[in-house]
Protein backbone atom coordinates (compact mmCIF):
# COMPACT_ATOMS: atom_id res chain seq x y z
CA UNK A 1 0.00 0.00 0.00
CA UNK A 2 1.23 3.49 -1.03
CA UNK A 3 1.45 6.20 1.28
CA UNK A 4 -1.02 8.22 -0.83
CA UNK A 5 -3.52 5.49 -0.55
CA UNK A 6 -2.70 5.53 3.41
CA UNK A 7 -3.56 9.08 3.58
CA UNK A 8 -7.29 8.96 1.64
CA UNK A 9 -8.40 5.32 2.69
CA UNK A 10 -9.24 7.33 6.44
CA UNK A 11 -11.65 9.29 4.41
CA UNK A 12 -14.36 7.18 2.48
CA UNK A 13 -12.87 3.24 1.98
CA UNK A 14 -11.97 3.10 5.27
CA UNK A 15 -13.52 5.94 6.84
CA UNK A 16 -13.21 5.11 10.87
CA UNK A 17 -17.34 6.02 11.65
CA UNK A 18 -18.66 4.89 8.72
CA UNK A 19 -16.84 1.43 7.50
CA UNK A 20 -14.84 0.55 10.61
CA UNK A 21 -17.67 1.55 13.19
CA UNK A 22 -15.57 2.88 15.63
CA UNK A 23 -15.23 6.21 17.31
CA UNK A 24 -19.33 5.45 17.71
CA UNK A 25 -19.79 7.12 21.45
CA UNK A 26 -18.53 10.40 20.34
CA UNK A 27 -19.82 10.49 16.59
CA UNK A 28 -23.26 9.69 18.72
CA UNK A 29 -23.12 12.08 21.62
CA UNK A 30 -21.13 15.06 20.19
CA UNK A 31 -22.94 15.76 16.89
CA UNK A 32 -26.14 17.69 17.83
CA UNK A 33 -24.42 20.85 15.70
CA UNK A 34 -21.97 20.95 13.08
CA UNK A 35 -19.50 23.19 15.01
CA UNK A 36 -19.64 20.54 17.89
CA UNK A 37 -18.76 17.71 15.42
CA UNK A 38 -16.05 19.84 14.34
CA UNK A 39 -14.67 20.95 17.51
CA UNK A 40 -14.61 16.96 18.69
CA UNK A 41 -13.05 16.20 15.19
CA UNK A 42 -10.22 18.53 15.23
CA UNK A 43 -9.53 18.31 18.79
CA UNK A 44 -9.49 13.59 18.33
CA UNK A 45 -7.21 14.62 14.89
CA UNK A 46 -4.48 16.26 17.03
CA UNK A 47 -4.58 13.59 19.70
CA UNK A 48 -4.42 10.94 17.15
CA UNK A 49 -1.33 12.20 15.02
CA UNK A 50 0.53 12.76 18.01
CA UNK A 51 0.07 9.51 19.49
CA UNK A 52 0.17 7.25 16.01
CA UNK A 53 3.61 8.84 16.17
CA UNK A 54 4.49 7.71 19.68
CA UNK A 55 2.98 4.90 19.11
CA UNK A 56 4.96 3.91 16.45
CA UNK A 57 7.90 5.40 17.79
CA UNK A 58 8.10 3.16 20.95
CA UNK A 59 7.35 -0.16 18.89
CA UNK A 60 10.01 -1.73 18.96
CA UNK A 61 10.71 -1.40 22.71
CA UNK A 62 7.51 -2.33 23.15
CA UNK A 63 7.05 -5.97 24.61
CA UNK A 64 3.87 -7.89 22.87
CA UNK A 65 2.08 -8.76 26.08
CA UNK A 66 1.73 -4.96 27.86
CA UNK A 67 1.23 -3.47 24.60
CA UNK A 68 -2.30 -2.09 25.23
CA UNK A 69 -1.38 -0.64 28.61
CA UNK A 70 1.43 1.22 27.01
CA UNK A 71 -1.29 2.59 24.77
CA UNK A 72 -3.35 3.67 27.29
CA UNK A 73 -0.37 5.39 29.13
CA UNK A 74 0.62 7.50 25.99
CA UNK A 75 -2.34 8.54 24.71
CA UNK A 76 -3.76 9.65 28.48
CA UNK A 77 -1.00 11.22 29.38
CA UNK A 78 -1.29 13.27 25.76
CA UNK A 79 -5.37 14.13 25.97
CA UNK A 80 -3.90 15.63 29.78
CA UNK A 81 -1.21 17.52 28.19
CA UNK A 82 -3.28 18.60 25.58
CA UNK A 83 -6.04 19.65 28.14
CA UNK A 84 -3.77 21.86 29.84
CA UNK A 85 -1.94 23.62 26.97
CA UNK A 86 -5.24 24.05 25.30
CA UNK A 87 -6.57 25.87 28.22
CA UNK A 88 -3.49 28.05 29.31
CA UNK A 89 -2.47 28.74 25.49
CA UNK A 90 -6.07 29.77 24.69
CA UNK A 91 -8.67 30.08 27.02
CA UNK A 92 -11.63 31.29 23.91
CA UNK A 93 -10.63 27.81 22.27
CA UNK A 94 -10.79 25.86 24.92
CA UNK A 95 -13.86 27.36 26.15
CA UNK A 96 -15.36 25.91 22.96
CA UNK A 97 -13.34 23.06 22.56
CA UNK A 98 -12.95 22.37 25.98
CA UNK A 99 -15.69 20.06 26.54
CA UNK A 100 -14.56 17.58 24.25
CA UNK A 101 -11.33 17.17 25.34
CA UNK A 102 -11.44 14.64 27.99
CA UNK A 103 -13.96 12.56 26.19
CA UNK A 104 -10.88 12.19 23.61
CA UNK A 105 -10.00 9.38 26.39
CA UNK A 106 -12.88 7.21 25.08
CA UNK A 107 -12.61 7.11 21.52
CA UNK A 108 -11.46 4.31 20.61
CA UNK A 109 -10.53 5.02 17.22
CA UNK A 110 -7.14 6.06 18.77
CA UNK A 111 -6.75 3.29 20.50
CA UNK A 112 -7.80 1.38 17.47
CA UNK A 113 -5.50 2.75 15.35
CA UNK A 114 -2.59 2.31 17.57
CA UNK A 115 -3.17 -1.47 17.58
CA UNK A 116 -4.46 -1.85 14.00
CA UNK A 117 -1.85 0.14 12.23
CA UNK A 118 0.96 2.81 14.42
CA UNK A 119 2.54 -0.69 16.45
CA UNK A 120 2.73 -2.29 13.11
CA UNK A 121 4.29 0.77 10.61
CA UNK A 122 6.88 3.14 10.79
CA UNK A 123 6.48 6.54 12.19
CA UNK A 124 5.50 8.62 8.74
CA UNK A 125 2.99 5.97 7.54
CA UNK A 126 1.34 5.97 11.09
CA UNK A 127 1.57 9.79 10.99
CA UNK A 128 -0.29 9.88 7.32
CA UNK A 129 -2.54 7.21 8.63
CA UNK A 130 -3.33 9.65 11.75
CA UNK A 131 -4.05 12.65 9.58
CA UNK A 132 -6.53 10.24 7.32
CA UNK A 133 -8.03 8.65 9.62
CA UNK A 134 -8.75 12.25 11.80
CA UNK A 135 -9.88 14.25 8.55
CA UNK A 136 -12.67 10.95 8.38
CA UNK A 137 -13.59 11.38 11.35
CA UNK A 138 -13.96 15.08 11.51
CA UNK A 139 -15.62 15.20 8.09
CA UNK A 140 -18.14 12.20 8.90
CA UNK A 141 -19.26 13.94 12.68
CA UNK A 142 -19.41 17.57 10.94
CA UNK A 143 -21.42 16.19 8.09
CA UNK A 144 -23.45 14.11 10.71
CA UNK A 145 -24.09 17.53 13.24
CA UNK A 146 -24.78 19.67 10.11
CA UNK A 147 -27.40 17.34 8.70
CA UNK A 148 -28.63 17.07 12.38
CA UNK A 149 -28.82 20.82 13.37
CA UNK A 150 -30.20 21.95 10.07
CA UNK A 151 -33.29 19.42 10.15
CA UNK A 152 -33.23 19.36 14.41
CA UNK A 153 -32.78 23.41 14.87
CA UNK A 154 -32.99 25.17 11.52
CA UNK A 155 -29.70 25.97 11.37
CA UNK A 156 -26.12 25.51 10.79
CA UNK A 157 -23.36 26.67 12.61
CA UNK A 158 -19.57 25.96 12.22
CA UNK A 159 -17.01 28.11 14.45
CA UNK A 160 -19.37 30.21 16.32
CA UNK A 161 -20.30 31.24 12.67
CA UNK A 162 -24.38 30.72 11.81
CA UNK A 163 -23.55 29.77 8.41
CA UNK A 164 -27.39 29.37 7.26
CA UNK A 165 -30.57 29.57 9.05
CA UNK A 166 -34.01 28.51 7.88
CA UNK A 167 -35.66 31.45 10.09
CA UNK A 168 -38.64 31.43 12.62
CA UNK A 169 -41.23 30.20 9.89
CA UNK A 170 -39.17 26.53 9.84
CA UNK A 171 -40.81 24.28 12.28
CA UNK A 172 -37.77 22.01 12.99
CA UNK A 173 -37.83 18.23 14.08
CA UNK A 174 -36.10 18.38 17.57
CA UNK A 175 -35.96 14.62 16.96
CA UNK A 176 -32.99 15.34 15.29
CA UNK A 177 -30.91 16.85 17.74
CA UNK A 178 -31.84 14.44 20.39
CA UNK A 179 -30.33 10.88 20.23
CA UNK A 180 -32.30 9.28 18.20
CA UNK A 181 -31.76 11.69 15.30
CA UNK A 182 -28.34 10.57 15.70
CA UNK A 183 -29.28 7.15 14.78
CA UNK A 184 -31.17 7.96 11.92
CA UNK A 185 -29.03 10.34 10.29
CA UNK A 186 -25.37 7.62 11.22
CA UNK A 187 -27.40 4.69 9.52
CA UNK A 188 -28.54 7.06 6.60
CA UNK A 189 -24.76 8.15 5.96
CA UNK A 190 -23.38 4.64 6.36
CA UNK A 191 -25.85 3.50 3.77
CA UNK A 192 -24.69 6.84 1.41
CA UNK A 193 -20.75 5.72 1.63
CA UNK A 194 -20.83 1.66 0.92
CA UNK A 195 -23.16 3.01 -2.01
CA UNK A 196 -20.52 5.33 -3.31
CA UNK A 197 -17.55 3.01 -2.52
CA UNK A 198 -19.65 0.44 -5.06
CA UNK A 199 -20.41 2.90 -7.67
CA UNK A 200 -17.32 3.22 -7.85
CA UNK A 201 -16.34 -0.56 -7.82
CA UNK B 1 11.00 -20.82 34.57
CA UNK B 2 14.21 -18.51 34.66
CA UNK B 3 12.78 -17.11 31.43
CA UNK B 4 9.50 -16.27 32.51
CA UNK B 5 11.04 -14.11 36.12
CA UNK B 6 13.30 -12.44 32.93
CA UNK B 7 10.46 -12.19 31.09
CA UNK B 8 8.39 -9.94 33.57
CA UNK B 9 11.25 -8.22 35.26
CA UNK B 10 11.61 -6.35 31.08
CA UNK B 11 7.73 -5.82 30.95
CA UNK B 12 7.84 -4.40 34.63
CA UNK B 13 10.99 -1.89 33.33
CA UNK B 14 9.72 -0.85 30.52
CA UNK B 15 5.94 0.64 32.14
CA UNK B 16 8.19 1.78 34.82
CA UNK B 17 10.32 3.57 32.30
CA UNK B 18 7.69 4.78 30.01
CA UNK B 19 5.19 5.69 33.44
CA UNK B 20 7.98 7.46 35.14
CA UNK B 21 8.24 9.64 31.38
CA UNK B 22 4.68 10.14 31.31
CA UNK B 23 4.65 11.40 34.90
CA UNK B 24 7.54 13.66 34.41
CA UNK B 25 5.97 15.22 31.45
CA UNK B 26 2.61 15.94 32.96
CA UNK B 27 4.34 17.39 35.93
CA UNK B 28 6.31 19.45 33.93
CA UNK B 29 3.28 20.36 31.36
CA UNK B 30 1.28 21.35 35.09
CA UNK B 31 3.56 23.07 36.69
CA UNK B 32 3.83 25.53 33.44
CA UNK B 33 0.50 25.88 32.37
CA UNK B 34 -1.12 25.82 36.19
CA UNK B 35 0.08 29.50 36.49
CA UNK B 36 -1.32 30.93 33.31
CA UNK B 37 -4.53 29.24 34.03
CA UNK B 38 -4.99 30.88 37.30
CA UNK B 39 -4.02 34.13 35.56
CA UNK B 40 -6.41 33.28 32.66
CA UNK B 41 -9.54 32.61 35.41
CA UNK B 42 -8.43 35.65 37.42
CA UNK B 43 -9.09 37.50 33.95
CA UNK B 44 -12.12 35.73 32.99
CA UNK B 45 -13.76 36.14 36.62
CA UNK B 46 -12.86 40.09 36.93
CA UNK B 47 -14.64 40.54 33.22
CA UNK B 48 -17.52 38.79 34.40
CA UNK B 49 -17.79 40.92 37.31
CA UNK B 50 -17.87 43.96 34.63
CA UNK B 51 -20.52 42.33 32.43
CA UNK B 52 -22.82 42.10 35.35
CA UNK B 53 -22.19 45.57 36.60
CA UNK B 54 -20.84 47.25 33.22
CA UNK B 55 -21.25 50.66 35.30
CA UNK B 56 -18.84 49.86 38.43
CA UNK B 57 -15.72 51.53 38.49
CA UNK B 58 -14.47 48.98 41.88
CA UNK B 59 -15.46 46.16 43.27
CA UNK B 60 -15.29 45.10 46.91
CA UNK B 61 -15.92 41.84 48.14
CA UNK B 62 -17.77 40.89 51.20
CA UNK B 63 -18.74 38.64 53.41
CA UNK B 64 -22.42 38.77 54.99
CA UNK B 65 -23.13 35.26 57.28
CA UNK B 66 -20.35 33.25 55.75
CA UNK B 67 -21.51 34.15 52.21
CA UNK B 68 -19.28 35.97 49.58
CA UNK B 69 -20.73 39.10 47.88
CA UNK B 70 -19.05 41.15 45.61
CA UNK B 71 -20.70 45.36 45.77
CA UNK B 72 -19.78 47.47 43.09
CA UNK B 73 -19.26 51.12 43.24
CA UNK B 74 -19.08 53.58 40.69
CA UNK B 75 -16.42 56.89 40.15
CA UNK B 76 -18.27 58.59 43.10
CA UNK B 77 -18.16 55.84 44.72
CA UNK B 78 -22.17 55.14 45.49
CA UNK B 79 -22.93 51.57 45.92
CA UNK B 80 -24.73 50.54 42.23
CA UNK B 81 -24.97 47.54 42.88
CA UNK B 82 -24.15 43.50 44.37
CA UNK B 83 -23.29 40.27 42.30
CA UNK B 84 -23.82 36.92 43.75
CA UNK B 85 -22.49 33.56 42.41
CA UNK B 86 -25.24 30.54 42.35
CA UNK B 87 -24.15 26.57 41.07
CA UNK B 88 -26.91 25.14 40.68
CA UNK B 89 -26.81 20.88 39.79
CA UNK B 90 -27.87 21.27 35.92
CA UNK B 91 -28.50 18.26 34.00
CA UNK B 92 -24.70 16.87 34.21
CA UNK B 93 -22.98 18.66 36.64
CA UNK B 94 -22.93 22.17 38.43
CA UNK B 95 -23.92 25.43 36.40
CA UNK B 96 -21.84 28.30 37.96
CA UNK B 97 -23.79 31.18 37.30
CA UNK B 98 -22.42 35.33 37.55
CA UNK B 99 -25.93 37.02 39.11
CA UNK B 100 -26.05 41.12 38.89
CA UNK B 101 -28.76 43.13 40.97
CA UNK B 102 -28.94 46.44 40.92
CA UNK B 103 -30.01 48.84 44.35
CA UNK B 104 -33.58 48.40 43.46
CA UNK B 105 -33.36 44.63 43.54
CA UNK B 106 -33.93 44.06 40.13
CA UNK B 107 -31.12 41.66 38.67
CA UNK B 108 -28.94 43.65 35.92
CA UNK B 109 -28.23 40.97 33.88
CA UNK B 110 -26.80 36.71 34.38
CA UNK B 111 -23.37 35.11 32.80
CA UNK B 112 -22.43 32.42 32.72
CA UNK B 113 -19.25 31.04 30.25
CA UNK B 114 -19.00 27.78 28.39
CA UNK B 115 -16.30 27.09 30.71
CA UNK B 116 -19.33 27.15 33.76
CA UNK B 117 -21.33 24.07 32.63
CA UNK B 118 -20.64 20.81 32.01
CA UNK B 119 -24.42 20.75 30.09
CA UNK B 120 -24.92 18.36 27.12
CA UNK B 121 -23.26 20.33 24.13
CA UNK B 122 -25.81 21.56 21.63
CA UNK B 123 -28.96 21.41 23.65
CA UNK B 124 -27.95 21.86 27.65
CA UNK B 125 -25.21 24.48 26.93
CA UNK B 126 -27.31 26.76 25.32
CA UNK B 127 -28.37 28.35 28.79
CA UNK B 128 -24.77 30.17 27.86
CA UNK B 129 -26.94 32.01 24.72
CA UNK B 130 -27.18 35.77 25.38
CA UNK B 131 -31.09 34.91 23.95
CA UNK B 132 -31.82 32.91 26.64
CA UNK B 133 -29.78 34.76 29.57
CA UNK B 134 -31.19 38.41 28.97
CA UNK B 135 -34.49 37.49 29.50
CA UNK B 136 -33.57 37.81 33.07
CA UNK B 137 -32.48 41.26 32.59
CA UNK B 138 -34.58 44.06 34.92
CA UNK B 139 -36.42 40.90 36.37
CA UNK B 140 -37.20 40.18 40.51
CA UNK B 141 -38.68 37.56 42.65
CA UNK B 142 -40.75 34.68 40.74
CA UNK B 143 -40.53 36.21 37.57
CA UNK B 144 -37.34 35.01 37.65
CA UNK B 145 -38.57 31.45 37.49
CA UNK B 146 -39.67 29.72 34.14
CA UNK B 147 -42.73 30.16 32.39
CA UNK B 148 -43.66 26.41 32.92
CA UNK B 149 -43.31 27.24 36.74
CA UNK B 150 -45.42 30.34 36.38
CA UNK B 151 -42.28 32.53 36.21
CA UNK B 152 -41.77 34.46 33.23
CA UNK B 153 -38.32 33.19 31.40
CA UNK B 154 -38.98 31.24 28.33
CA UNK B 155 -37.32 27.71 28.97
CA UNK B 156 -34.56 26.30 26.01
CA UNK B 157 -36.64 24.26 23.72
CA UNK B 158 -35.70 20.51 24.58
CA UNK B 159 -33.46 21.51 27.63
CA UNK B 160 -35.92 22.60 30.20
CA UNK B 161 -33.66 20.80 32.87
CA UNK B 162 -30.83 22.80 32.43
CA UNK B 163 -33.15 26.15 31.98
CA UNK B 164 -35.14 25.46 34.98
CA UNK B 165 -31.79 24.82 36.93
CA UNK B 166 -30.08 28.19 35.58
CA UNK B 167 -34.17 29.91 36.40
CA UNK B 168 -34.17 28.29 40.14
CA UNK B 169 -30.25 28.88 40.81
CA UNK B 170 -30.81 32.32 39.76
CA UNK B 171 -34.37 32.66 42.10
CA UNK B 172 -32.65 30.99 44.94
CA UNK B 173 -29.46 32.60 45.57
CA UNK B 174 -31.71 36.12 44.28
CA UNK B 175 -33.46 35.86 47.56
CA UNK B 176 -31.00 35.18 49.98
CA UNK B 177 -29.08 37.89 48.56
CA UNK B 178 -31.97 39.99 49.64
CA UNK B 179 -32.15 38.79 52.80
CA UNK B 180 -28.51 39.04 53.50
CA UNK B 181 -27.89 42.29 52.25
CA UNK B 182 -31.54 43.97 52.95
CA UNK B 183 -30.86 44.25 56.67
CA UNK B 184 -27.48 46.03 56.37
CA UNK B 185 -28.73 48.81 54.06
Amino acid sequence: MNRRQVFVNGIIKENPVLILLIGLCPTLAVSGSANDGFGMGIAATFVLIASNILISAVRKWTPDQIRIPVFIIIISTFVTIVDYTMHAADPVLYANLGVFVPLIVVNCIILGRAEAYAYKNDVISSTLDGIGMGLGFTLTITVLGAIREIIGNGTITLLNYELLNLGEGFKPALMFIMPPGAFLVMGLLIALNRLLIRKRG
Amino acid sequence: MLDIIKNSLKMGMVLLVICAIAAAALAQVYSVTSVIIKKNDEEAEKKKRQDVLPSAARFEEKEIDGKKYIMGYDAEDKMIGGIFKAAPKGYSGPIKITIGVAPDNSVTAVVITRLDQTETPGLGTNVTKPKFLVQFKGKKGNDLKLKKDSGAIDAITAATISSRAVANGVKNGWEQYIKDTGEKR
